[in-house]
């Protein structure tokens, strides 16, 4: 789009510079005049042989403000044709049978008097056509300036860049494939796979020179990212081994009331740092492209897992398999996710009812609790950090269903909150239509 | 039974040595992998307890080198670390089990028990559960000081349930117990034989609850007082 408007651009600026330069050489402007209107005239010469009568479109003269008279002799120096107005006339000799064109031009002040043969031929025959045209000014000329710019400057010169044009186009269309391939392939890197480096074939310096910057950007971005996880295992040891001291203190300290609550006190630390742990190194986690996760395994195992806690505190777990399918995943995270689910479903249900885990239909699990349910409006806000509905509840730091949630988007999936038929939360682990990627 | 310690806390490594002391093991404690090496080289033990953050090394190379070298000490790593993919990591070294911190002393005394009674450990074959007690040599139960006599069906089941006992085992695994014993299983015989495994053991007044755990498997544990927190 831009290309054309420059051309356009381009050939007003070519056809101002014809102009002048016509406009700089009248001798050429008094025989381009003379010809035209001696072409004009030979085009009627088979008519007015026939007819021996003067069309009417040849009685007015081709430049308007102009007088103008003419003569046509065959070969012989018979006349074959004629016309004047009565003020201007042409001489009625016979030119030289070799003469194939001549031009003449008088001025008197502004006026001029134009006069030029021109030899022709029609159907074969050779004719002299005498043409004598008064006029004042520059005004005669335009039309034949405009004829000639029509015929032999406007059109090669549209067709000139109309070529030009399409390879400009070509060119640049070709310049900018390798960067086109560039760009998919930025696009294409995935967030959770900080080791991923773009690859180009280009042979063009520039396009390199981006591939490589860029490669030099996601460079840093990973040492970003793996600072950030060698952060978590640090903090991991950090805090664990002076929890451990505590718990194992707390074990030694004689029974009572005091031990025991001290004790589920340690708990809810050991959770907490847990959950932190879980947080920052799936925030960084970064998953392979290839892998797959069987989400009935995973399910499965969770549930068994999970099974003691619930037990322990009256609940229990049931798995189902409702046809579960593999989807692309790092099994681990997904099965802390889901994990996060149950501890949160278990610790909302009551006491001897059951938390259902249903793996599929499809890449989809869910866990469904006999428990208050959340409110539709509380949907939203309980995926976020530190979000607990019941500021009341000692337990857990309102981080499990933001774990899963960081999970899920680290999976392109999602997490949905429903009431299940019957009361209770029901809560589904959605992720992206495997078959499509 | 002698315990080794690799710890690089002093004050985690008197916690746990002392702990253990109290349930009958006897612990070396060392503070460097270096020094733990040393030891393992010149005396004998039943048990390896590894930190894998040690100061003067990766835990994880460590024990890897003890398996290369032929030793067969059942190993228990204690770890901070439970990053995605850190328990196969700690596993695959050759490690037999895992446990990270915090944890409490009867966990730890339960592992570590757990692992000197495998093929091999120094521990008796003797499986507790509650007041129920399987000698799996002699294949003999007991409840209390009476011997209580069981199927052998209903006894391959009890055997692999208090084998794992805490823990759900798997329906798939218990038909395996099954199938060991003869060849034609109905697809109903693990309800079946879990039925009446529970029916007898709740007519010896038995103190074990058998849990069901719909769709995965079956759990032995202790019976309690249950915990009815909301």
């Amino acid at each position: 789009m831009r290309l054309a408007l420059v051309g356009l651009v381009f050939m007003v600026v070519e056809l101002s510079a014809v102009v002048w330069s016509y406009v700089n050489r009248p001798n050429e402007l008094d025989q381009l005049l003379i010809s035209a209107e001696a072409d004009r005239i030979a085009s009627d010469i088979p008519q007015m042989r026939a007819s021996s009568t003067v069309p009417e479109d040849l009685r007015q003269p081709i430049a308007k403000g102009t007088q103008r008279a003419f003569l046509i002799h065959e070969r012989g120096g018979g006349v074959i044709g004629q016309f004047d107005d009565g003020d201007i006339k042409v001489a009625d000799e016979a030119p030289a049978s070799f003469l194939v064109i001549r031009t003449q031009r008088e001025n008197w002040g502004n006026r001029f008097l134009l006069s030029g043969t021109r030899r022709v031929t029609v159907a074969d025959e050779p004719f002299w056509i005498t043409v004598a045209i008064a006029g004042q000014g520059f005004g005669p000329f335009v039309p034949v300036i405009f004829n000639e710019i029509r015929f032999h400057v406007l059109f090669p010169l549209l067709l000139l860049s109309l070529l030009f044009l399409l390879f400009n186009f070509s060119v640049v269309r070709s310049t900018l494939r390798p960067l086109r391939a560039t760009i998919a392939a930025v696009d294409g890197i995935d967030p959770a796979q900080v080791a991923m480096r773009i690859e180009t074939k280009a042979s063009s310096r520039e396009v390199q020179a981006l591939v490589s910057a860029v490669n030099r950007m996601l460079e840093r971005v990973e040492r970003a990212v793996r600072t950030l996880k060698d952060f978590a295992g640090d903090a991991a040891h950090e805090l664990r081994t002076p929890l451990a001291i505590m718990m194992l203190s707390i074990g030694k300290l004689p029974e009572g009331e005091a031990k025991s609550r001290l004790a589920a006190d340690a708990q809810g630390m050991k959770r907490l740092v847990d959950q932190m742990l879980d947080l920052s190194h799936v925030t960084a986690l970064e998953i392979d492209a290839n892998t797959r996760a069987d989400l009935r395994a995973i399910a499965s195992d969770v549930a068994s897992e999970l099974t003691p806690l619930a037990v322990a505190r009256s609940r229990s777990i049931a798995f189902r398999d409702a046809g579960a399918t593999e989807v692309h995943g790092h099994a681990d995270a997904i099965g802390r996710a889901l994990r996060n689910l149950v501890e949160n479903a278990v610790s909302h249900t009551p006491p001897r009812t059951v938390v259902e885990v249903v793996a599929g239909p499809g890449g989809q699990c869910s866990v469904r609790d006999h428990g208050p349910g959340i409110p539709a409006a509380q949907r939203s806000a309980v995926l976020e950090r530190f979000h607990r509905l019941d500021k009341s509840r000692t337990e857990g730091a309102g981080l499990g269903l933001a774990i899963a949630s960081t999970i899920m988007t680290l999976h392109g999936g999602e997490i949905r909150i429903e009431d299940a038929p019957g009361g209770g939360a029901l809560v589904r682990l959605i992720f992206p239509d495997s078959s499509s990627s | 039974m002698r315990v080794l310690l690799a710890e690089d806390n002093p004050r985690l490594s008197t916690l746990i040595s002392e702990g253990l002391a109290e349930q009958g093991f006897v612990l070396d404690c060392f503070s460097t992998l270096t020094e733990a090496e040393e030891s393992i080289a010149v005396a004998r033990y039943d048990l390896l307890l590894v930190d894998l953050g040690m100061p003067d090394g990766d835990g994880v190379a460590f024990i890897r080198s003890i398996r290369r070298a032929g030793g067969t000490t059942p190993i228990l790593v204690i770890t901070a670390r439970n990053g995605l993919g850190d328990r196969v990591g700690g596993l695959d070294s050759g490690a037999d089990d895992y446990l990270v911190k915090p944890f409490e002393m009867p966990e730890l005394a339960a592992r570590c028990r757990a692992l000197l009674r495998r093929p091999g450990g120094c521990l008796g074959t003797i499986l507790s559960v509650g007041d129920l007690a399987f000698d799996s040599v002699e294949r003999e139960v007991r409840i209390g000081e009476r011997v209580i006599r069981l199927p052998p069906r209903e006894l391959g089941l009890l055997e692999r349930l208090m084998r794992r006992a805490g823990h759900v085992v798997s329906k798939a695994s218990l038909e395996e117990a099954l199938y060991a014993l003869s060849s034609e299983v109905t697809p109903n015989a693990v309800e079946a034989a879990v039925s009446r495994l529970r029916r007898r053991l709740a007519a010896e007044s038995a103190n074990v609850v058998l849990h069901t755990a719909h769709g995965i498997g079956y759990m032995i544990t202790p019976a309690v007082e249950q915990d009815d927190r909301a």
